[in-house]
């Protein structure tokens, strides 16, 4: 009934259908990306889902130790993730609403973090204020113990901070100062401009920022297994089932825990914050309005914030240099290249963890950019499924998609465990919706036109793709291939169950070595780790010149 | 599904959190020269192994030179052995399982893994590390021990109170969030610690004491490795975990005094012949060669194990295996069956 009334009109299914048998090829890459989301997405969650037995789930339930774990995870992310927030905000504020002077250094410095795993400013924070931190003990011959959740709240608040500040800073930047200027004519200003006309305008976007930090803490593995000790979430416990007690099943319990709140978060944000929002529309700045709307105290308290905040940083990736290469920081200061040689010149994960990074970041930049031509540009049924399958990886905990994968390929025409295959797909996965994202946001501002010219002369689906699309959109493209290289050096809790042997990375390779307490060897690969992306986009930015966009995500 | 080929995977990540009962550090010297009878020359032997690489490289030229016999192998850490085994249980890729502990060794031959192998060296080894049913066979034994970082006592602590030598010293209120060891429900090392304290005292005062003690307690990891290299480093006062773990530390320079206290739990890597192996004749000389004198002295310096071979030198620092004062009565089998129950109440105290 449907498809007969449907065959009258002219954007029906039936009318969708008869246009993707005029472009077989079309046709196929629709195919073949379906093929790929239910191979890769909804067969390993079912498989995954499928795994525990009744009593798992009701020993899971009930077991006080895994209550616990579940209120710990909320609590302690949640609570990271608003002190990131806040922390971002002023950041950004400052950045986007200012003329502070050294604005571009401290840009550039509020990005270092994100070069190395989230796990480093753990790792810095046990030698600065550890029970023989430097600070804490050698100077200031403190006996303190902040292992548990104060340290994991100020770890994963500097962990996160980049995240956030990236984040809200691109808010920022897409409200259009033409609104604020109007306010600012008719008499507002100061406090008053920025609750009633910044704020507003920033809310919808501040709370996207919001769930995406807390979506990324609440998985996060690394801090609390180092700094959290006995403080146990989700996470660590899910690992701990597995790999320590044996207990894959109940593994998988606590993995799908974790994904009902990221779900949860995933769904507010998609059904009911886009629809909601205030950002205008305009995007972005127009040139040659500057804001300038604080006050010179603000604006000097703003400043002192910014210099504490790159302070900070500069001090934890100091200390992770020094530890690296001097004999034992805080009693020998001889320099040493050994660490470095052991952990770095002599091991393979940096190379494994680059080769895996590599491709993963030229999937996601591929797969993204042709997803969204797909969803945005051509019309075919179960257009919106694949944009929300694009997403779903965005809300999925790395700890749920590796155990997930491990469960459904270990086995059969598609047996991947022990491989660099599987870490590859994990990765691709977690990174996917960066790349979906980054090149609709791209698609979304090029005029539809050209492509219709495209057609117009003859030219099919794949033509226009490759001769027009990918071109126009180089500047998206680099940039999601940018992020998803560094996201994927640095990923802890995608690959811990994924990696094998032959196969190790480097991002683990610090976290169990500062975990059995080798800071110097973990320092040193952490180094190793900067470098190596420094050196990657060093060394493309010489190749490539224009056609990337490295520094200025 | 095949939860054990799956558990292969993640016990990569094993073998870098969980510390694995036997393996160790340590710098490498060369063996004595040993008298050449190159039976086996132009053969080889495919084995698994659960030590860490120098140990294994120390023992694989020892052989060769003794026998010519080639040596091939992949190192695995236990966990992840015993899940490759299973899975290649039909046709076993390799001849011979070298290392891990022998809880494992259990359940492999349980499983109708390994097979029988009397090896006319057995005898060199005291007649409780080497299985009755002729499967598996002792290579080194790795035993419990207190270790206390010497420099932080002697500041903080000496003349105040006395130096630990016994599980019950750790009840001082003096030690409070000094103590550090492994989770018993995460790591191998742990769950050693607590069942042979169980078994020796019996569950109700063993667990009383496991309590009392658990109140001083300020971490308990996930690795069986982690207590060593942070009492080393100053971070805790005290340690309880596997003495070899405590030496490496020790030996590289971060000074730990040691105590093996009295009934200290242990436990043996053991060395076992696969079912079907494919070198037969290869498989039984190198069980017959980790029986030795010279390969016990390659474990000893290598991974500073007590050697099984009560010929073998002793790790410097240790007494000899017949003056330790082990809990000689520790039942590998019993232990492995009580082990989940226990862990669940550990976890409750």
């Amino acid at each position: 009934m449907q498809a007969a009334s449907a065959g009258r009109e002219q954007t029906g299914w039936a009318s969708e259908i008869r246009a993707l048998r005029r472009e077989p090829q079309l046709l196929l890459a629709i195919g073949l990306l379906f093929l790929m989301f239910a191979v890769f997405i909804i067969y390993p969650f079912i498989k995954l889902i499928l795994v525990p037995s009744a009593l798992d789930w009701a020993l899971a339930i009930t077991g006080k130790e895994f209550q616990e774990a579940f209120v710990h995870t909320l609590f302690s992310s949640l609570l990271s993730t608003a002190s990131a927030m806040v922390m971002g905000f002023l950041y950004a504020y400052a950045m986007n609403y200012t003329d502070l002077p050294g604005r571009r250094f401290f840009q550039v410095v509020a990005l270092l973090p994100s070069m190395a795993p989230t796990v480093v400013s753990g790792l810095a924070f046990i030698m600065l204020f550890g029970r023989r931190g430097f600070i804490t003990y050698n100077l200031l011959d403190l006996k303190v113990d902040l292992y548990g959740w104060f340290g994991l709240w100020v770890v994963q608040t500097i962990a996160f901070f980049p995240l956030a500040y990236i984040t809200i800073s691109g808010v920022l930047k897409s409200i259009s100062p033409n609104l604020e200027l109007a306010a600012q004519n008719l008499g507002a200003k100061g406090f008053y401009l920025f609750r009633t006309v910044t704020l507003r305008l920033a809310t919808p976007g501040l709370a996207s920022a919001f769930l995406l930090v807390a979506i990324n803490s609440l998985a996060d593995f690394g801090n609390p297994m180092l700094v959290g000790a006995n403080y146990h979430v989700l996470a660590t416990e899910a690992y701990a089932q597995v790999v320590g007690a044996w207990n894959l099943p109940m593994g998988a319990v606590l993995s799908v825990f974790l994904v009902i709140p990221t779900l949860i978060v995933f769904f507010i944000q998609r059904y009911y914050l886009e629809k909601n929002s205030y950002v205008t529309v305009t995007g972005k700045p127009v040139a040659g309005l500057t804001r300038v709307t604080v006050s010179p105290a603000v604006r000097w308290m703003l400043f002192a914030f910014c210099c504490f905040i790159s302070l900070s940083i500069l001090l934890i990736i100091g200390v992770v240099c020094l530890f690296a290469f001097t004999r034992t920081f805080g009693f020998d200061y001889t320099f040493t290249m050994d660490y470095f040689i052991e952990g770095v010149l002599q091991s393979s994960s940096l190379k494994n963890s680059w080769m895996a990074s590599m491709t993963t970041a030229v999937f996601t930049t591929l797969l993204g950019i042709a997803l969204a031509f797909l969803t945005l540009r051509r019309r075919f049924p179960g257009r919106a499924v694949m944009d929300f399958l694009a997403m779903l990886p965005v809300s999925l905990p790395g700890t749920f998609i590796g155990l997930a994968l491990i469960m459904a390929f270990n086995s059969g025409p598609l047996e991947m465990t022990g491989t660099l295959v599987i870490v590859v797909v994990g990765m691709t996965l977690r990174q996917l919706p960066v790349g979906y994202r980054q090149a609709v946001s791209g698609l979304s501002q090029i005029e539809k036109s050209l492509e219709q010219a495209s057609t117009n002369l003859g030219a099919d689906s794949l033509t226009t793709f490759w001769k027009i699309i990918v071109p126009m959109l180089k500047n998206s493209l680099s940039v999601s291939f940018v992020y998803s290289f560094m996201r994927s050096m640095n990923t802890l809790s995608t690959v811990i169950f994924l990696i094998s042997p032959e196969w190790n990375l480097a991002s683990i390779n610090i976290m169990s070595l500062a975990n059995q307490g080798f800071l110097t060897v973990a320092s040193a690969t952490a180094v190793g780790m900067m470098l190596t992306i420094f050196l990657t986009f060093g060394l493309a930015k010489l190749i490539l010149r224009d056609q990337i966009n490295i520094f200025d995500l | 599904m095949n939860f054990k080929k799956m558990a292969a995977a993640f016990l990569t990540g094993a073998c870098m959190l969980t510390a694995i009962g036997c393996g160790g550090g340590g710098g490498g010297e060369k063996p004595k020269d040993a008298k050449a009878e190159q039976s086996l020359k132009g053969k080889e032997v495919v084995l698994y192994v659960s030590f860490h690489e120098d140990t294994t490289k120390e023992l694989a030229k020892g052989f060769k030179e003794k026998t010519g016999c080639e040596v091939k192998f992949i190192r695995l850490p236990t966990g992840e052995a015993v899940a490759r085994l299973i899975a290649e249980k039909d046709a076993p890729k390799a001849d011979v399982w070298l290392g891990g502990t022998i809880d494992a060794h259990e359940k492999m031959k349980a499983e109708g893994i390994t097979t029988k192998y009397t090896s006319p060296d057995e005898k060199n080894l005291p007649a409780a590390y080497v299985d009755k049913d002729g499967f598996w066979k002792g290579t080194y034994l790795e035993t419990l021990a207190i270790g206390v970082n010497e420099a932080r006592f002697n500041k903080e602590f000496k003349g105040k109170v006395e130096m630990p030598t016994k599980l019950e010293d750790l009840l001082n209120p003096a030690f409070k969030g000094e103590i550090i060891m492994p989770d018993p429900a995460k790591s191998g090392t742990g769950s050693t610690f607590l069942t042979s304290v169980v078994q020796c005292m019996g569950e109700e005062k063993g667990l009383e004491l496991l309590k009392g003690i658990k109140a001083n307690v300020a971490q308990l990891t996930p690795s069986g490795f982690t207590p060593a290299q942070k009492c080393g480093a100053g971070e805790f006062l005290i340690t309880v975990n596997f003495l070899s773990d405590q030496m490496n530390v020790s030996n590289k320079g971060q000074k730990i005094i040691s105590t093996v206290f009295p009934n200290a739990g242990w436990t043996l890597c053991g060395v076992s012949k696969l079912k079907g192996a494919p070198h037969d004749a290869a498989a039984n000389a190198f069980i017959d060669y980790m029986m030795s004198k010279e390969a016990g002295d390659a474990m000893v310096k290598t991974a500073n194990g007590i050697a099984c071979n009560p010929k073998s030198i002793t790790p410097a620092g240790s007494k000899p295996l017949n003056e330790l004062p082990l809990y000689k009565d520790y039942d590998f089998a019993k232990a492995g069956k009580e082990k989940d129950a226990l862990t669940a109440k550990f976890a409750g105290l």
